[in-house]
């Protein structure tokens, strides 16, 4: 297919039907680098457009080449043009061969293109098969309604996802948190280190504890004991942790009543730094765990003797019964 | 072939009769060495309910969530009496609800009077009919020569109505719970799954009250009290299916069965308020059990636990023989 020369003002480049604006986080390392070039040896490749039934041109390939020669103040440009008639499918697939590193960046990405050719009418079937599978998703309908929440979420929550490069599983798990939940975490980014998992375990649970207590995400903000975490000096590191603690506190207070009234018996027994005594946390096993580390035989008497105490036995005795 | 399969709401809608496919009887799917488990034998007979529970996990089961009901009764019945005679001295309880409700089709089906029949015939096994409907009419004048269980899953009024979407009213099963006894069944009760509101104490306690003045302990084959469980995965279908339920956002753990239940004194607070509301009515004699829990739970709520499945196995075996004769005596081979 040979190129022609079309004028640039001619050439639909956001409004094209094949924007990617809104479906792709790009690099800016590409972006210098692609600048670097065209300084020193100017447009090379034509671009590529698609004809409409009025005769428009929608850019599918050379959105950097376009801005480059309207920095540059030139009129034309040359361009391959494919038919109105194109399949739809041949487009897309053009566009992930070209983007493809970029698009395969982060599991966003790839959400992000399969809602891209959704949105230009590929068949789901086409989607499924050949996109989902490309991409090592499961081809299944619903993850595709899957894909369309995730692309409903705020656009700052997509552009973290990307950043954090956030898995498969804790995407999916966004769209069914509230969005003023996770608006607030990223209001708090500044504070604690908001990770992929970190994020995903405090929205479970805020949302949780405030469903339970039929309360809000700012009710919860202007809680004293968490306007003294957000607001100390302690250091972002330490932030994160109490936070953790008190949002894990509140969402399962029986377990973190039982287990802190556990952590007091173990900790008036004084035990010395080689015996631990362990518990399921969980309280579901009727069981503690006695740890007793030995590096010297000489020392072994002394824990025995430590295990064999009568305070030993009533502590151990006390945490079966809390289990 | 291309087969239509339809999703677990639309498949509801209509009843396909179809055959016996593969094995259809086996070990209850929630079987799991970590916790006590009954030991009751599932046959796979129906495919998906007509019932909207919130929480049932056929939603989150079924691939395809068409209705099905299998038709070739005689086809079962072989499977399970080839099963069956393999253990001879062994008392079989076999209950048709695993996919599913035993009555709630019976009106368009006819499955369940059908089994009713050929298990009159069987000397080492009991069927367990277990229902959230009040679909007995059809079944009251069989000989059915007690070895039908007819087993009611129990709720308060409050989760009937919030949770237990299109099922019998409590009046309603109860009603039929009455009318089933009279026809000379044995009755289970299942107060399962237990589940936490503002209130459910006197909710629970009233509920025990109106089962007993619908039937009489004696009349009762076995209880079993169990609490709210579901697969994490259960979660976000529950959620997105039932926005409004509250189920989801309780105290919950995640147990060594890969099931989330409520963290376990919270557990053992139910169960102790149930039994203890159900010693107001029962005897020693009753035989009471917890659905799938752990030995520790059932010291603290009745006193002691089984060894094994097997043992509680061995344990209905022995109720049911000595209070209502069903165990065969065991025979000369």
């Amino acid at each position: 297919m040979s190129a022609v020369l079309i004028n640039i003002n001619d050439i639909l480049v956001e409004e094209s039907r094949f924007s990617l604006k809104g479906f792709l986080f790009e690099s800016d390392l590409n972006k210098a680098s692609t600048e670097d070039s065209f300084k020193h040896l100017g447009i090379l490749h034509p671009v590529i457009v698609c004809e409409d039934k009025d005769k428009r041109f929608h850019l599918i390939d050379g959105k950097k080449r376009i801005q480059f020669a309207r920095q540059s103040r030139t009129e034309k440009i040359s361009a391959i043009v494919l038919a109105g008639s194109t399949p739809v499918t041949d487009i897309v697939t053009l566009i992930l061969s070209d983007r493809r590193s970029e698009i395969g960046q982060s599991v966003i990405n790839k959400i992000l293109f399969i809602c891209f050719s959704e949105a230009v009418g590929a068949p789901e079937s086409w989607i499924l098969n050949a996109l989902c599978v490309q991409f090592g998703f499961k081809p299944y309908i619903e993850f595709l309604k899957d894909c369309k929440r995730i692309n409903d979420l705020p656009e700052k929550i997509k552009l973290f996802c990307h950043e954090k490069k956030f898995s498969m599983k804790q995407i999916l798990n966004l769209p069914h948190y509230p969005e003023d939940i996770l608006l607030q975490l990223m209001r708090w980014r500044s504070e604690i280190q908001l990770t992929a998992s970190t994020m995903d375990e405090l929205a479970s649970n805020l949302k949780d504890h405030l469903r339970a207590q039929n309360r809000t995400i700012k009710d919860f903000v202007s809680e004293n004991e968490v306007q003294e975490v957000i607001l100390s000096s302690m250091s972002p590191r330490d932030k994160t942790e109490r936070l953790r603690k008190l949002i894990h506190a509140k969402r399962f207070p029986v377990l973190s009543e039982i287990n802190t009234r556990i952590e007091e018996k173990v900790s008036q027994l004084n035990l010395p730094e080689n015996i631990s005594l362990n518990w399921d946390r969980s309280l579901e096993n009727k069981n503690v765990d006695i740890t007793v580390h030995v590096h010297e035989p000489t020392k072994m008497k002394k824990s025995l003797n430590t295990l064999n105490s009568a305070e030993m036995k009533r502590a151990i005795e006390s945490i079966l019964d809390e289990l | 072939m291309k087969t239509n399969t339809l999703n677990y709401k639309d498949g509801k809608k209509e009843v396909q009769a179809v055959p016996k496919k593969g094995e259809a009887m086996g070990a209850c799917a929630t079987f799991n060495r970590k916790y006590i488990c009954c030991n009751v034998q599932v046959l796979r007979s129906v495919h998906n309910c007509p019932f909207e529970c919130s929480y049932c996990f056929l939603q989150n089961y079924l691939n395809d969530g068409t209705t099905k009901s299998v038709h070739n009764i005689d086809t079962l019945m072989e499977e399970v009496k080839a099963r069956i005679s393999r253990e001879p001295q062994r008392l079989f309880r076999i209950g048709t609800w695993e996919l599913g409700d035993s009555l709630a089709l019976e009106d368009r089906t006819g499955q369940a009077a059908k089994l009713i029949q050929e298990f009159a015939g069987l000397d080492n096994a009991v069927l367990e009919l277990k229902t959230k409907s009040a679909c007995v009419d059809p079944i009251l004048k069989l000989d059915h020569k007690g070895k039908t269980v007819v087993s009611w899953s129990l709720n308060t009024e409050y989760i009937i109505k919030t949770e237990e979407h299109r099922t019998a009213s409590l009046e309603d099963r109860l009603s039929a719970m009455h009318k089933t006894a009279l026809a000379g069944y044995l009755i289970g009760l299942h107060f399962d799954p237990m589940i936490l509101y503002t209130g459910w104490e006197n909710d629970y306690e009233k509920l025990v009250d109106q089962v007993f003045n619908a039937v009489s302990p004696d009349r009762v084959a076995w209880i079993s009290t169990g609490s709210l469980r579901f697969n994490p995965e259960m979660k976000k279908k529950m959620e997105n299916n039932y926005p409004d339920n509250m189920l989801t956002c309780a105290e919950m753990v995640l147990g060594d069965d890969a099931k989330m239940r409520y963290v376990k004194p919270l557990r053992v607070n139910m169960y102790q308020l149930l039994y203890n509301a159900l010693r107001r009515y029962i005897s020693t004699d009753n035989l009471v059990y917890l659905c799938m829990e752990r030995w520790d739970v059932w010291d603290k709520v009745l006193g002691y636990h089984p060894d094994s499945a097997e043992h509680l196995d061995h344990i209905f075996a022995e109720s049911l023989n000595r209070r209502f004769g069903l165990m065969h005596p065991i025979k000369k081979i």
